[in-house]
Formats: C-alpha cells, structure tokens, sequence
C-alpha cells in the first residue's frame, strides 16, 4: 500500500492551490511572460492524477486533479495562431481559386441552379412584364421602377457609406445562409440559390420589359461580378457539406461532414471577402454618373479579373 | 464502476485520460439568453448614439447588426477560452472534441451551421440532434467538431479533499475498492447534501456502524472515511 490520501493531500494541497491560480492567471490573460516550468508543474498534476486513480483515492481528489489536468491540457496544447498574415496572402494568391476548382462538380451544380431559373424568369418576364407582379409583388415593381425607372440626382457621401453597410449586412448574410443551410443534405443551399435566381432573374426580365435597361445594366454589371459569383460559391460550400453524408466515402457519415466543414472554411472567408469588395464596388462605383461605355468597360474587365482568378490562380504550384 | 451519465473521455500526450464534463441544455439555453441580452443592448446602445448621424449612422448600426449577428460568438468563443459572456456566466466552454480549445474552424463552423440548428423554431432540430448525438452536440457541433463543457465543474467550488473531522473508526468488515470510495465521497459531500438528508443516508450504514441515533450515525461513517483515507 502507498501513500494514503491523507497524507498525499497534505503533501501536495500547496502544489495544486498553485496551479490552479496559475490556470486562473493564464486563463483570464493577466499572465503576460510564458511560465517556463508550466509543463513541468502540468505533467505533475498528470502523475498525480494517475496515482490517485491507481490507489482509488475518493472522486472529489480525482474529480479535482482531473479538472486541473484538464484546464492544463487546453493551455499546453493550445493550437498556434501565428503568421496568419501570410497564410492569408497564400490563400488569396491562389489556394481559394484552387479549392474552388477542387470543388468543380458542386460549383457546376450550384451555377446551374442559380443560372437556369435565372436565365427563364429573365426571358419570360421580358416578353410579358405582368408577370413580374406575380413573382416579386407589386413592392418590389415600384421600388425597381422607383431605382431605374428615373433619372435621380448625384447622391451623397452619407448615403454611399449607409449603402455599403446595407450590402454587407444583408450580402454577407444571405450567403452564410446559404453556406449554413446546406448541412441538411444541400437542400438549403439549393433552395436559396433556386429563390435566388428566379427573384434576380425575374427583375432583370421586368427591367427589359419595361425598357429601364440603360439605367439598369451599367449599375449592376461591375459589382455583379464578385456578389453572384460569391453567391454562388456560397450555394457551392453548401453543397459540400450537405453531399458529405450522402456520399461519405470511407468514412463515417458524421466524420465527413467534420472533414468537407473543415475543407470549407477557407471558402466560406473568400466568398465574405469577395461580398465586402462588391459592396465597396456597389456603394461607391456602381452609382456613379460616369459614362455607361466606361462603366461596361471596368465592369467587363472585373468579370474578366473575377473568372481568370478562379480559372488560373494557382496553377503553378500545389496539386492542382 | 461503469459509468453512464454525460461524459466523455480524452487522452493527453502524458497518457492521462481526463473526462470532460458535458453541459446540456440548460446550461446552454441559460447562455444563450444571455448573449441575447446582451446583444440586444449593444444594438440599443449603437442605435442611441449613432441616430443623430442620420444616413451614416444608420449605416454604422446595420455593420453593429452584422457584426453582432455573424462575429459576435466566433470571436468570443476564439479569443476567451470558447466562452462568450453568456457561457462565462453559466460555466460552461466550447473546446474542440479532443478537449483542446476551439480554434478558428470549430468556432467558425458552428455558429454558420446555428441557422439550421435554430429550425424550424426554438433550436428543435438542435435539442433532437444533441439527443441523438450521445455528446450533447448540435449539427453545428457535429460539424466543427466541438463539444459544449462544463468550465469548473460542481467539485472545484471547494478544496476537495477536506474531510469532516472524526475520530476514526475500525469497521468490522473489510470493503471493497469501491465501497471504500462511496463512503469517503459521502464524507466529501455531505456538506452539500444538508444534514438530514446526510443523516438519512447515513443511517443506511448503521447496521455496519453500529450508531443508534441518526447524528451518531454521520459521525461514525465520517470516522469510517476518515480510517479509510489515512491508511489506504
């Protein structure tokens, strides 16, 4: 027989009240210097913790060494969170363009679902405009007709600024939705892309209809670029989580999901930051009264930029 | 003694399993609320200083919306321990499965994955897939990975270890591991159980013990812990 639990208590109640005012200090930050013999003081409490379990000392002593063992093993073990810069800088140069092509066969199911409803809304509503009350409400008519439908004076600095928080908040929104939504087996995500595209598509074919065209086009067509495609790389990232336990593969259902969340989450801040430059654009260039040729002109050369990234970034090196 | 109840194990580098502490629903929703308050206030609050700014103002409050909505858990849960000011109250953290603390991913993951787990009201098809999961975890859980724990748990509120004082006592028949181990968590606990109810379980004993009278009865299996416990 060893110690008893008496005398090993008496021995090492100190010890303990010491390192758990050290996990209390390290916890709440007040500890600004890494405490060189953390490790060593933490390994002990692991030993002590073993003896107390081999010589079946009470479930207070265990429950508290164990608490202790605990609380230590989050604080050694603590993932680094260093040098995210260039992590980041790797990510945009080329790893997003280059998971997004790994991805391929959701980003083709996510564009056609965005794509094809529509391409259809756009062309029937064009060729019978009573039909976009149907679909978008009369709300929505007049407000369209209240934006294109008449020449408004230049607007102010406050209402671009206002604009541009408006179009994070309700872009960025709509696609972490979009993203969340599609862990119940992608019917989220194809659901907000179908609502979507019919909605958008719907309002284009009313804005043909009605021949506010030359208002229109010139205004959507550079922020376009970066919000429908992050809209769609959204649906895309839904997609993938949702097909995990469909098709997991050799893996355990559960453990599939973890797996595509976790290849996703690269995705999900490129599509963020792509909603953040295309409310920039949207506030502060979309609106400008600049001519329409020289709006055509930057805003095909983003969708240019937009398509060559995903097609081209990040050939060079890695694996695809 | 095989265990049942709302914990799981993880082994550390040092070959120590330590279990973590499962938090349920209650402790949860309890954070949940919380947070909301809180949240609710520091839209109030924007929305009160920032009126008067007019077009910009309100732009300020809608990225105060986004910031709360999106940001708010992530963050909290990244950078202090996986506790937001609401699980701080209830005691409880997220940490990763393996008992490390949650980093960008889980954190990030599991708050995305909140919008299906809010469905179709009241966080019901969270409660159901914590139910199922066997770890208390929601979908969102389930995807990054994470578990939901108590931070301290009930034992750490006091020194474990401190007996009540009695002399001890010689029991007439020797007890296995595990009986030796009730008594003394009895002993340890028994200033949480409230005096009748120690006596009441306490008398349970009495035929071992031989006490008459129920005080008698707690001081005698104290004596027994306290036998047990100074020689092994």
């Amino acid at each position: 027989m060893g110690m008893s639990q008496d005398v090993f208590i008496k021995r090492y109640r100190g010890k303990w009240l010491d390192f758990e005012e050290m996990l209390d200090r390290i916890e709440f930050g007040k500890l600004d210097q890494p405490v060189d013999h953390f490790p060593e003081d933490y390994r002990q409490i692991c030993r002590h913790l073993a003896v107390a379990r081999s010589r079946g000392y009470s479930p207070a002593v265990r429950a508290r060494l164990e608490k202790m063992v605990e609380r230590g093993h989050s604080i050694l073990y603590r993932r680094s969170r260093k040098g995210p810069a260039r992590k980041i800088w790797l990510y945009a140069a080329g790893g997003f363009a280059r998971d997004v092509r790994k991805n391929w066969r959701f980003l083709a199911v996510a564009l056609l679902a965005f794509v094809v409803p529509f391409a259809v809304m756009m062309a029937w509503v064009a060729t019978d405009a009573d039909l976009a009350v149907d679909v978008l409400g009369w709300q929505m008519v007049e407000n369209l007709e209240a934006m294109y439908g008449t020449e408004d004076g230049e607007r102010g600095a406050g209402d671009d600024i206002m604009m541009f928080a408006f179009y994070i908040y309700n872009n960025v929104g709509i696609a972490l939705r979009t993203f969340g939504s599609g862990i119940i087996f992608g019917l989220g995500s194809l659901a907000i892309l179908l609502f979507n595209g019919i909605f958008i598509g719907a309002a284009s074919g009313y804005i043909i209809a009605a021949g506010h065209g030359d208002q229109f086009w010139p205004f959507v067509i550079g922020h376009g670029s970066f919000e429908l495609t992050a809209i769609v790389l959204a649906g895309m990232a839904g997609l993938k989580i949702g097909a995990a336990p469909i098709w997991p593969g050799r893996r355990g259902r559960i453990d599939a999901i973890r797996q595509a969340a976790r290849d996703s989450v690269g995705i999900i801040l490129g599509f963020a930051v792509m909603l953040i430059i295309a409310a920039f654009i949207e506030a502060f260039w979309s609106p400008r009264d600049v001519d329409a040729g020289l709006r055509y002109a930057v805003g095909g050369g983003l969708w240019a930029f937009v398509i060559l990234y995903f097609a081209l970034a990040g050939r060079d090196h890695g694996t695809r | 003694m095989e265990r049942v109840d709302n914990r799981v194990s993880v082994e550390t580098p040092e070959a120590v399993e330590f279990d973590l502490d499962l938090a349920g629903v209650i402790p949860r929703t309890g954070a949940w609320f919380v947070d909301g308050f809180l949240k609710m206030l520091i839209l109030w609050g924007t929305a009160f200083a920032f009126f008067m700014l007019e077009e910009i103002g309100v732009g300020l409050i809608m990225l105060v919306m986004f910031v709360v909505m999106w940001l708010y858990n992530p963050l909290f849960e990244v950078f202090n321990q996986g506790r937001t000011p609401g699980k701080m109250i209830f005691d409880v953290r997220v940490v990763n499965r393996d008992g490390t603390p949650v980093g960008w991913y889980g954190a990030i993951i599991r708050n995305l994955v909140r919008v299906v787990d809010l469905l179709p009201f009241g966080y019901t098809t969270g409660v159901v897939a914590m139910v199922m999961s066997g770890r208390f975890q929601r979908l969102g859980d389930l995807a990054g990975d994470t578990v939901v724990v108590y931070h301290r748990g009930a034992y750490s509120t006091r020194d474990s270890g401190q007996l009540p004082d009695a002399d001890p006592v010689q029991v007439p028949v020797p007890l296995q591991p595990h009986e030796q181990e009730a008594i003394v968590d009895f002993a340890e606990r028994s200033r949480m159980l409230g005096r009748d109810r120690s006596a009441e379980l306490a008398q349970i004993l009495s035929p071992m013990t031989d006490a008459t009278t129920r005080p008698e009865a707690v001081d005698s299996v104290y004596g027994v812990a306290q036998r047990i416990v100074r020689w092994g």
